[in-house]
């Protein structure tokens, strides 16, 4: 491709600008210069976003191969969503542990198939673990923390079983072969697109991020369009949310590793972040459960967010048995 | 909405798309006076920096839709178009929105395309790029761990990061010797 210098110019300079925001804080030289830049020129300001947004994906990729150095073979890659770096070795450990789970639940499932079924076989991602694996057909699915699923491919169709948890599927187009989601008794069916599958209990949610679905559920039906919410109990009319595109991105940070919230209670937000950890959050100061909390954390760092919302409300963390108790001061 | 959610929205819903606009951007507005589709590509991310994401249905679609405006405009602006080729370009509106059609590369491909482009970037500007991203050390970490200024360790991001980009494009064969010829004199011996 033939380019132009100085528009190459202009996305040398924007991801110098980026890479340098990334070490710190801009001193109010740097600041002064960064803007004088953006506000020479609206290429400036489009080519700095971009960048960002490029430094931003790196982050996207560098999940995607880590763990997974030969993904070639079985296309599956695992993202340690709590992964700092002191704390590498001991999620290793754990991660071993869940392939050795992995291998003897697979075995129970085979058993249990019927020799002319197709052969399902399970995946799971433990407490804290989120993994994205490559289907046989090239779809994605990304499993969150503590997540079983059953995965029956056969030539007429592409079946998932979600035992438990929540997961999120960038479906391949194939109209020969329907793209199916069971879980506690709910169908979820598409022939190409972007969603995620929630089980809690007996209830359902599912999220549309692209594309249509269609969903079952003893004689209920009905269609779900990109950017809606559906939820399904069990004895209560379906109900469907439209949400923008902020709450969808929000509903769907999971799948980076980072857990972003934005007007959620304090409460939602906890029990949310004690998803990810085997460490409990409890708010045992009163009166904050329904306090409105905006902030972005990678999921697992419990810790971090307790602190954070310790400094925030005036709170104490007070470490027992597995459990972070935030008390008044 | 902060503005490191509009970036989150940009990583995720938009970079995905821009080869198919740059590609249909190429496609259609090759010989018109005044376009060049880096220009439309920059401008057309300073706009969806600007949107309101609640009326945008398909971040698809709305990247086109800019960028066929933003060709519409510049092409208003030049005294030297034909009534043909504005023609043309009006007649765009109807913008390429196959919900499918090269979105983005499947994990797999992504990660072969990372690995292919880690192993050819010069070896200090990997390492770099392998320190922040992967280890995630600090940038300051990262100029301790490597014997070298912080400054040198940006200039490496940067490097890193522009060749990553140029290298994950579907399409692409990803060869940008100039910049990788300009690294430091040992990077050229031990890339391998």
């Amino acid at each position: 491709m033939n380019r132009k210098p100085e528009t190459n110019a202009i996305d040398e300079e924007a991801t110098r600008w980026a890479v340098r925001a990334d070490a710190g804080p801009l001193s109010p030289e740097e600041e002064a210069a960064l803007n004088a830049w953006l506000e020479a020129d609206v290429r400036h300001v489009g080519a700095y976003a971009r960048a960002q947004a490029l430094w931003l994906d790196a982050d996207r990729l560098a999940a995607l191969a880590r763990g997974g150095q030969a993904p070639a073979e079985n296309g599956q890659v695992t993202i340690l969503a709590s992964v700092t770096r002191r704390r590498t070795a001991i999620i290793a450990a754990a991660s071993a542990m869940a392939a050795t789970l992995l291998a003897v639940a697979g075995v129970t499932v085979f058993l249990q198939q019927p020799a002319a079924g197709p052969a399902a076989h399970v995946e799971m991602a433990e407490i804290g673990e989120i993994r994205r694996i490559v289907l046989d057909d090239g779809s994605m699915m990304t499993l969150n923390t503590g997540s079983t699923v059953q995965i029956a491919f056969s030539e007429q169709s592409r079946s998932v079983h979600l035992d438990d948890g929540e997961a999120a599927f960038e479906v391949s187009s194939d109209p020969s072969r329907p793209f199916l989601v069971h879980t506690a008794g709910t169908t979820v069916r598409v022939v190409g697109t972007h969603f995620v599958v929630r089980r809690h209990g007996d209830g359902v949610l599912v999220t549309v991020a692209e594309g249509e679905v269609a969903i079952e559920r003893g004689a209920d039906s009905l269609q779900a369009n990109a950017l809606m919410a559906v939820q399904i109990g069990s004895g209560s009319v379906p109900s469907v949310r439209h949400l923008d595109e902020a709450a969808l991105s929000r509903q769907l940070s999971w799948q980076t590793g980072r857990l972003l919230f934005d007007g959620e209670t304090l409460a939602e937000a906890i029990t949310e972040m004690n998803r990810y950890s085997p460490v409990r959050i409890e708010l045992a100061a009163t009166g904050l459960a329904s306090e409105r909390f905006v902030g972005a954390f990678r999921a697992g760092d419990t810790r971090t967010f307790a602190e954070t919302v310790a400094t925030a409300y005036e709170l104490r963390v007070v470490e027992n048995n597995g459990v972070l108790r935030l008390t008044r001061r | 909405m902060g503005s490191d959610n509009r970036i989150e929205w940009l990583a995720r819903a938009v970079l995905p798309h821009e080869a198919d606009v740059r590609r249909w951007l190429v496609r259609h507005t090759r010989g018109a006076p005044g376009i060049d589709p880096d220009d439309i590509i920059q401008e057309s991310y300073a706009r969806l920096l600007k949107a309101d994401l609640g009326k945008i249905g398909s971040a698809r679609g709305y990247f086109f839709t800019v960028a066929r405006n933003l060709v519409a405009e510049t092409l208003r602006r030049s005294r030297t178009v034909t009534i043909e080729l504005m023609a043309d370009i009006d007649a765009l509106n109807v913008v390429d929105n196959e919900p499918d059609s090269e979105r983005r590369l499947n994990a797999r491909q992504e990660v072969e395309r990372l690995q292919k482009s880690l192993a050819g970037m010069p070896k200090r500007c990997r390492q770099a790029f392998e320190l922040r991203k992967f280890e995630e050390l600090s940038q300051r970490e990262i100029a301790e761990r490597m014997g070298i200024s912080q400054s040198t360790v940006e200039k490496h991001l940067a490097k890193a990061l522009l060749l990553l980009a140029q290298d994950m494009r579907p399409g692409e064969s990803g060869s940008h010797a100039e910049l990788r010829r300009d690294d430091e004199p040992e990077a050229r011996d031990q890339r391998d």
